[in-house]
């Protein structure tokens, strides 16, 4: 923790140069990104590792421009995060869908965005991001009508009506 | 060789071929409408001269796109007629009109609405046409966003893929997921087959009506079915009943696999019955919230050897005691954590069985591991003894909460939280304790008869410097605040990170002075004290220096509470905020603050 606020000192003073990095989306277009930010990206990091001087543009192949922008500006906002405690309990925090404010905002995209935003955290390794990711998403299902979640995700209901009738009187305690 | 027609004759053949074209497009006769308008445009009179206008051409071209529309398979065949259409005329509306309607009937509508773009560019703003082609775009306009909108949301069972899938309904709760089941066969398929994580956690909390034994068959047999994920958790509805009892049994006797039950608090009467747990080996959490009888309580933990926690929320201990000592049979070698409260109005009957705790040595030895113990209402610590839970060598968490005339108990050196809230802690006499190195969280609030003597007494049990991080002495009245931080300061708690003071009265601006003393203070609850501005000022600036020259923050204090303290006034808040402190404050009265705001608006 006692470095977060020195690196940003040292590159006010001098502009090193490789501090920043280059990536480049799939419609090739370059991005650069400080090392710290891009390093929220497990894959990226542990690219960064096996070579010391990277001078030249990270191809990221499976992630576009205008999801690249997202994901960094996601990664800019949580560069100082602390690492998850290792010693919390791993079930509380997965059941959990509760979700900064922050992060709600940042999540107000197209589900077009979302989906793709949660494959690019994936790929990318930031799991944390990948987390507020299906937060996002159960939010969406979790404690809604089967009408509703049709409603959100544009779903045909291709049920006859004794059929959705049947599986509602199999599971009446769920039901409204 | 035939003989010239005048023009006029010329003109009146080409009005017959067109109407007779009308007449069979009325009678749905496509086929000979288009073979009129089509020998009308081979007509010379109809004919395109490069730089002239040809209205008739125009109109009958018009026409006979609209005949290729009804016909099947004709559609590239209007098209190319309406692009005609604006090749002879582009300022009029009709072509572009037809052009965007064919593009549209190819399911093209952004090309369609590409069109109607191009024409409202060119049809000179006061053609009395125009304001259709308006209407048009804007129509299809808001079908194309429509459209965009609607190809934007998708089903996410299709879009991710399922190992991500997965990661969303980890964050599901059964309710929804058996809920979702209606939303299409796809979904019902997904919830009841390949997700098959979908009845490991079988959670009635959130039923909405009494779930039948029919439903629970259901569910077991899917859970068998898919042979990949057995039953492992399963949560009672709020309808359990003491005739209930039968479907434990079934539930546990047939989910071997089992390892978690909880059992809340249920309708009026509910309790449950020891002889339910019969072969409930595999079980490792019971949570009981209904009504539990000692006995069975007891012989729970006689069953179930691989128990790791057991909770049981309302003990009944109404019956009789028996000779042989309650612990006898037991051996619980994996329990962790035990929680016991007593059903109301019973906690003293059975006293002297949960003395049993704190003077044998047969329960240390039964439950070697218990990391924590958590008791409410349960006299646990009555009489005139020290009670000596040194024998449980891995204990961590130390709870007891409502107890009267408690002793300081004597705890091993591995504790880590120790709670006793709402305890009457003896303060007579001296406490003695074991050497507590390890004590991170003490917590000793609502207790009236805490002093600062009490308090000195502990803190020189720990060890110097002290880990104490939290320190809760929340509702006890009887303490000096002023006194106190000097005996933090002397106790050497500088690693002190959270203080909780509420309704400390003699808790006031002259105490914030001497809190320079807690470098690492990272919050402080001081609600409903006599703090006011300045003493908030004095907290935001001379508290957790240590704290923020580390981290690299301005101010070392995150967070301070003061619900309640009408001596704060909200510019003093209003700063402290500006310099990144969370303060949560509560205004005493609204009118108040409605008033103080007005005066902040003026100014």
């Amino acid at each position: 923790m006692s470095n977060t606020q020195a690196p940003a000192t040292v590159k006010k003073l001098t502009l090193v140069p490789t501090r920043l990095l280059t990536l480049l989306s799939s419609d090739s277009i370059e991005k650069k990104v400080a090392r710290d930010v891009a390093e929220r990206s497990i894959l990226i990091k542990n690219m960064l590792e096996d070579c010391a001087e990277f001078d030249q543009a990270i191809p990221i192949p499976n992630v576009t421009s205008s999801v690249l922008t997202k994901v960094i500006e996601w990664c800019e906002h949580h560069k100082n995060d602390p690492a998850p405690a290792a010693d919390e309990k791993v079930d509380s925090r997965k059941k959990s869908t509760d979700i900064d404010e922050w992060d709600q905002k940042f999540m107000q995209v197209d589900q077009e965005m979302l989906f793709e935003i949660i494959l690019a955290a994936n790929y990318l390794d930031i799991k944390p991001l990948l987390d507020v990711g299906c937060k996002t998403v159960a939010n969406m299902i979790k404690g809604k009508s089967p009408e509703e979640i049709r409603e959100t995700f544009n779903i045909q209901n291709d049920f006859t009506p004794e059929e959705e009738d049947q599986i509602r009187r199999e599971n009446q305690w769920a039901e409204e | 060789m035939a003989t010239p027609k005048t023009k006029k004759v010329q003109e009146n053949e080409l009005e017959d071929l067109q109407k007779a074209g009308v007449e069979a497009y009325r009678n749905k006769d496509y086929k000979a409408a288009l073979e009129h308008f089509t020998a009308a445009l081979s007509r010379p009179g109809s004919w395109a001269i490069r730089g002239l206008s040809n209205p008739k051409r125009y109109e009958l071209l018009n026409l006979r796109a609209a005949v290729y529309e009804k016909m099947d398979g004709k559609l590239e065949e209007a098209a190319k007629d309406a692009r005609k259409m604006i090749r002879l005329d582009e300022k009029s509306v009709s072509g572009y009109l037809r052009a965007g309607k064919v593009l549209g009937l190819m399911g093209k509508w952004e090309s369609a609405l590409g069109m109607y773009r191009y024409g409202l560019e060119r049809v000179p703003a006061e053609d009395k046409e125009r304001k259709i082609l308006v209407k048009m775009y804007e129509k299809v306009e808001r079908k194309v966003e429509k459209m965009k909108s609607d190809a934007k949301r998708t089903d996410p069972l299709i879009v991710l893929p399922l190992e991500l899938i997965d990661l969303v309904m980890l964050k599901m709760d059964f309710r929804s997921m058996v809920r979702c089941q209606r939303v299409c066969k796809t979904w019902r398929d997904f919830f009841r087959i390949h997700y098959y994580h979908t009845y490991r956690k079988l959670d009635f909390s959130h039923a909405v009506t009494a779930p039948k034994e029919k439903t629970f068959d259901k569910y077991i047999n899917l859970s068998h079915l898919s042979g990949r994920a057995p039953i492992e958790e399963i949560t009672f509805s709020r309808f359990f009943t003491k005739s209930s009892d039968a479907l434990v049994k079934k539930c546990i006797s047939e989910c071997t696999s089992l390892h978690t039950l909880r059992i809340p608090q249920g309708l009026p009467g509910a309790f449950v019955d020891a002889s339910c747990f019969g072969g409930a080996g595999s079980l490792q959490t019971i949570i009981l919230e209904c009504k539990v009888r000692f006995e069975d309580m007891v012989k729970i933990l006689q069953t179930c050897k691989h128990l790791q926690r057991l909770e049981c929320h309302k003990v009944d201990t109404s019956c009789p005691s028996s000779a042989t000592p309650w612990w006898h049979e037991i051996e619980c070698p994996n329990l962790e954590a035990i929680d016991l409260r007593w059903a109301e109005g019973e906690n003293m009957i059975r006293m002297g069985d949960m003395q049993a705790f704190g003077s044998t040595s047969d329960l240390p030895r039964a439950m070697p591991n218990l990391r924590s113990i958590a008791t409410v209402d349960c006299g646990l610590m009555r009489f005139f003894y020290h009670w000596n839970f040194t024998g449980f060598q891995h204990l961590e968490q130390f709870r007891n909460q409502s107890g009267w005339d408690v002793h300081f108990p004597y705890l091993p050196p591995s504790t880590t939280i120790l709670s006793l809230r709402g305890n009457q802690l003896i303060s007579r006499g001296t406490i003695e304790a074991f050497p507590l190195p390890n004590l991170h969280t003490l917590s000793l609030c609502e207790n009236s008869y805490m002093s600062n003597y009490c308090i000195s007494t502990i803190l020189s049990h720990l060890s110097s410097p002290s880990p104490l991080r939290i320190l809760n002495l929340s509702q006890c009245a009887g303490i000096d605040a002023t006194e106190l931080l000097w005996l933090l300061a002397e106790g050497h708690c500088d690693f002190l990170e959270e203080l909780h003071l509420v309704g400390v009265t003699s808790f006031g601006d002259q105490v914030t002075r001497e809190m320079g003393c807690l470098g690492w203070l990272k919050g402080i609850d001081i609600s409903q004290t006599r703090v006011t501005g300045a003493g908030l000022m004095n907290i935001v600036n001379g508290v957790g220096r240590k704290r923020a020259e580390k981290m690299g923050r301005e101010k070392g204090v995150e967070w301070v509470k003061i619900v309640m303290c009408d001596g704060v006034g909200l510019d003093a808040i209003e700063l402290a905020r500006k310099m990144g402190v969370v303060v949560t404050y509560l205004a005493p009265k609204k009118s108040a603050l409605k008033g103080s705001k007005v005066r902040y608006g003026e100014y």
